[in-house]
């Protein structure tokens, strides 16, 4: 991709309004912009960023035998009715609603366990089929009395939502520790530093949950993080404030928290209400025993943001940069023009997801939007090019650089791709 | 296990009774697949074996847009319905009732997306002012929504269905012109890739402002959409009663065809009205050139179905097969079997990254296979009692061109049998 075709949108200045460190990187940087209160389109930068975390999220889903599907936004009331929520979520307040030309009334999805369970009594009658669980990525709607922090308190935004099935309680438990597992797994490949909540179930229903909360000065509790066993506990419910109370430990740290994920042992409570039952081995008919986790996935590019940054910008780890290098020709000369777009093309062809900054801007502005956006490596065609025939690479975390002749720059770079 | 290979696991389940509500084939056939599943009327879940099928198609219109500089991106299902007012479109989309709208909780109104001029001309009005920002090529892939009067034929006339949008922004109707062709070619090469025999028609009526327009139609055997077809000027429509050309007034034929895609020059005419004004070299003010791009995705696998099926079922084009390959254990009971198949079934997943799957599902071995051709499973690997000597059965759909192959020799087999497929 070449800049100079490109929309690309980088701003110095902003509003007193981006008040957390995420939301005002990505407007500065192009990555967001507010179309009205909490609804934004996101930039391609960004869209790459969400569709890495969807892959590696996908990964982690398909790795503990989830099957992804894909259901649909609009909501029919009937389904809602039946699994006897509508009011309670009607009157809360949150939930967006409408009618179609037939005066029929829908929701705009809040929450999918309705609509999985009605995917699933269709297919599902024995016990020879179960467990078995299904998730999807979607687009979810909640009308927030104040949306703010940008992707952090949106009005809609992307989740991964998954539901599993089962024949007993012990089965669900085991599968939820699967879940469980597959989440840290997602939060460490994204060098994210986080902390597990035991959590009140509230309107989901069911017996246990817990949250994956990532430590942000953002966030909007208050936590209680042990570095020794992994846990995490409100502030208000961890008591004495100086030890861990799962494990005992004093290597604890107090800190804000935003909350990325959440899973629920939900049990019966929508097989009973849904009828969604299966024939056991002895031929009774046995309501399915449900769980259901969450994970906010354009919350996560926040919370990677807010954990990693610094006072020129953001830095992205490289497994969900958008992309790996830029190319950027720092003089205007013909020599410097021509190597850059040579690099930028062979670097393409050895399958280096690269972009090349050709606009008519200073060296000084390009460097600045490269820093902004985060991207791991940026590949200077400079003075050092005109003089000796080597490029500068510098690297956006260390800000270590090194200089090498054009064709070592590939190799270099499938060699340092990892952190 | 890194991926999900089981049957079971999905679950699959093929209907054998016909649905009653179903009037188009492709339709019930997906049905019985259970591919969609009706949630209210033209919306629908898509189950594993359609969604992958849909995110390879996505993968090859992705790839041949990134190629010629389209920039994906994410736009909200919620558009503010103030925006629509500006362009002058809010009143033509009222009066066809097809717009689902909404109030939130302080009584802003919104629309559910269908279209984004509207929201991308916004865009481009607060952070594009020069002609050094331009061109540029925009696009996303997502749920769109149509309030239809009568949803009908499954995927083809739904209420939410996936689509593509693509938009070009230029300065001059040149550069518009450069775009409209070269996202042009980039249609052929998406529809071909997909397998999809189509035609292109001039759509001279186009939209409202729009100075050309063309439209991507894959010929079917049953009547979803009916058009007439003027073979003097090559002029379609949908069919509106008489059997003449509008444009040249000679007879025209009926066709059936099902519209894949959308494109049209657009013009400055939306950017104008919003005020989306650029300063040429000169500093003069004028509002850009905008080209219009669409892809009903959700439908594509319909015109692949109505194209491909016969009496066993769906058909594919191998590399787009919701299951390109099945590992069938003949008794499921027996564990040697469904060992053995699944060992073959994780080999070729990672040597190919085809889609496999052991089919260990409680049924018979004939019912099985039935259900595989019915979907459209493109190869069977048959694990039966030739596994004592370290051999299967390897054949394709509707039991086709059945081998005996030694297990040592799977992977040189399926490689000969898939030449020139790229997963």
């Amino acid at each position: 991709m070449r800049l100079s075709q490109s929309f690309f949108v980088t701003q110095r200045n902003y509003s007193d309004e981006l008040t957390t460190v995420s939301h005002r990187l990505m407007v500065q940087a192009g990555m967001l912009f507010q179309v009205t209160g909490g609804i934004y389109i996101i930039g391609h930068f960004l869209t790459k960023v969400i569709q890495k975390i969807t892959d590696l999220v996908r990964t982690e889903m398909n790795t503990i035998d989830a099957q992804e599907i894909s259901m649909p936004i609009l909501q029919p009331k009937s389904l809602w009715v039946e699994s006897r929520r509508w009011d309670q979520y009607k009157n809360q307040g949150l939930m967006f609603t409408l009618r179609d030309r037939k005066e029929a009334e829908y929701c705009l999805s809040p929450t999918n366990e309705e609509l999985a369970v009605d995917f699933i009594r269709n297919r599902i009658i024995s016990y020879r089929q179960l467990p078995c669980a299904i998730y999807q990525f979607g687009e979810k709607f909640r009308d927030e009395i104040r949306p703010r922090f940008g992707l952090m308190r949106g009005r809609e935004f992307t989740m991964k939502d998954a539901y599993s099935f089962h024949e007993s309680p012990k089965d669900l438990e085991e599968w939820y520790a699967k879940f469980r597992n597959a989440y840290a797994n997602v939060l460490n490949r994204l060098n994210l530093r986080f902390g597990i909540v035991e959590a009140d179930n509230g309107e989901m229903g069911g017996t246990k949950s817990e949250e994956f909360m990532a430590i942000a000065d953002a966030g909007e509790d208050e936590l209680v993080f042990c570095s020794s066993c992994g846990s995490a506990v409100n502030v208000e419910k961890a008591g004495k404030k100086d030890q861990c109370t799962k494990c005992g430990s004093m290597e604890i740290r107090i800190s804000r928290g935003i909350e990325i994920g959440h899973i629920f042992q939900l049990g019966g409570y929508y097989s009973k209400n849904m009828g969604l039952t299966f024939t056991s081995k002895d031929g009774t008919e046995e309501p399915i025993i449900m769980g259901c986790y969450g994970m906010g996935i354009s919350r996560l590019a926040a919370a990677v943001v807010e954990q990693s940054h610094d006072e020129n910008g953001i830095i992205w780890p490289s497994v969900i940069a958008p992309f790996d290098a830029i190319v950027i020709p720092a003089r205007p000369s013909e020599i410097a023009v021509n190597a850059a777009i040579r690099l930028y093309e062979d670097l393409k062809d050895q399958g280096i997801d690269c972009i090349l900054d050709d606009r008519d801007a200073s060296a000084a502005v390009k460097f600045k939007d490269a820093d902004l956006t985060g991207i791991p490596w940026k590949i200077i065609v400079g003075k050092t090019f005109e003089s000796n025939g080597e490029v500068e690479l510098k690297d956006r975390r260390s800000k270590n650089s090194t200089q090498m002749k054009p064709d070592n720059v590939a190799r270099f770079l499938l060699e340092n791709q990892g952190d | 296990m890194e991926f999900s290979m089981y049957l079971t696991s999905l679950p699959l389940r093929v209907e054998r009774e016909i649905p009653h509500d179903t009037k188009a084939r492709s339709h019930r056939l997906m049905v019985q697949a259970g591919f969609i599943q009706q949630t209210s009327a033209g919306i629908f879940s898509f189950s594993t074996l359609l969604w992958s099928v849909i995110r390879r198609i996505e993968k090859i219109i992705r790839e041949e847009l990134n190629a010629i500089g389209f920039q994906e991106l994410m736009m909200p299902a919620l558009q503010p319905t103030n925006l629509w007012r500006e362009s002058g479109r809010l009143e033509h989309f009222q009066r066809e009732h097809t717009m689902l709208s909404l109030r939130d909780r302080k009584d802003q109104e919104f629309c559910m997306g269908s279209t984004y001029e509207e929201v991308l001309i916004d865009l481009c009005r607060h952070f594009v002012s020069s002609y050094r920002q331009l061109p540029f090529r925009l696009y996303q892939i997502s749920e769109k929504f149509r309030d239809d009067l009568r949803p009908r034929f499954g995927l083809v006339r739904a209420r939410q269905f996936r689509m593509k949008d693509g938009y070009s922004f230029d300065l001059n109707e040149g550069g518009m012109h450069v775009a409209y062709q070269e996202t042009r070619e980039a249609y052929n090469k998406i529809f071909e890739r997909c397998g999809i025999s189509f035609v292109v028609f001039s759509d001279l009526r186009g939209s409202i402002g729009s100075t050309f327009a063309e439209k991507y139609m894959a010929r079917t055997t049953e009547g979803e959409e009916s058009f007439i077809h003027c073979t003097h000027c090559n002029f379609t429509a949908n069919y509106e009663g008489s059997p003449y050309c509008p444009q040249c007034h000679a007879a025209t034929e009926p066709l059936t065809a099902l519209e894949l895609g959308h494109i049209f020059e657009l013009g400055p005419h939306y950017p104008e009205k919003m005020g989306a004004l650029v300063a040429d070299n000169n500093g003069r003010l004028s509002p850009i050139w905008m080209g219009d791009f669409g892809i009903g995705v959700s439908r594509i696998p319909v015109a692949i179905i109505e194209q491909y099926m016969d009496d066993c079922g769906m058909n594919w084009p191998f590399h787009l097969a919701p299951i390109q390959i099945a590992v069938v254990p003949v008794m499921p009971t027996n564990e040697n079997q469904v060992s053995a198949a699944s060992a073959i079934a994780r080999t070729i997943k990672t040597t190919f990254g085809f889609e496999t799957y052991v089919d260990n599902r409680a049924q018979s071995f004939g019912s099985r296979l039935k259900d595989l051709d019915f979907v459209g499973s493109q190869l069977q690997i048959v694990v039966g009692d030739r596994l004592d000597n370290g051999e299967v059965d390897v054949q394709q759909r509707n039991g086709l061109n059945k081998t005996t192959v030694p297990i040592a020799n799977i992977v040189t087999t399926i490689e000969n049998l898939t030449k020139g497929v790229h997963q």
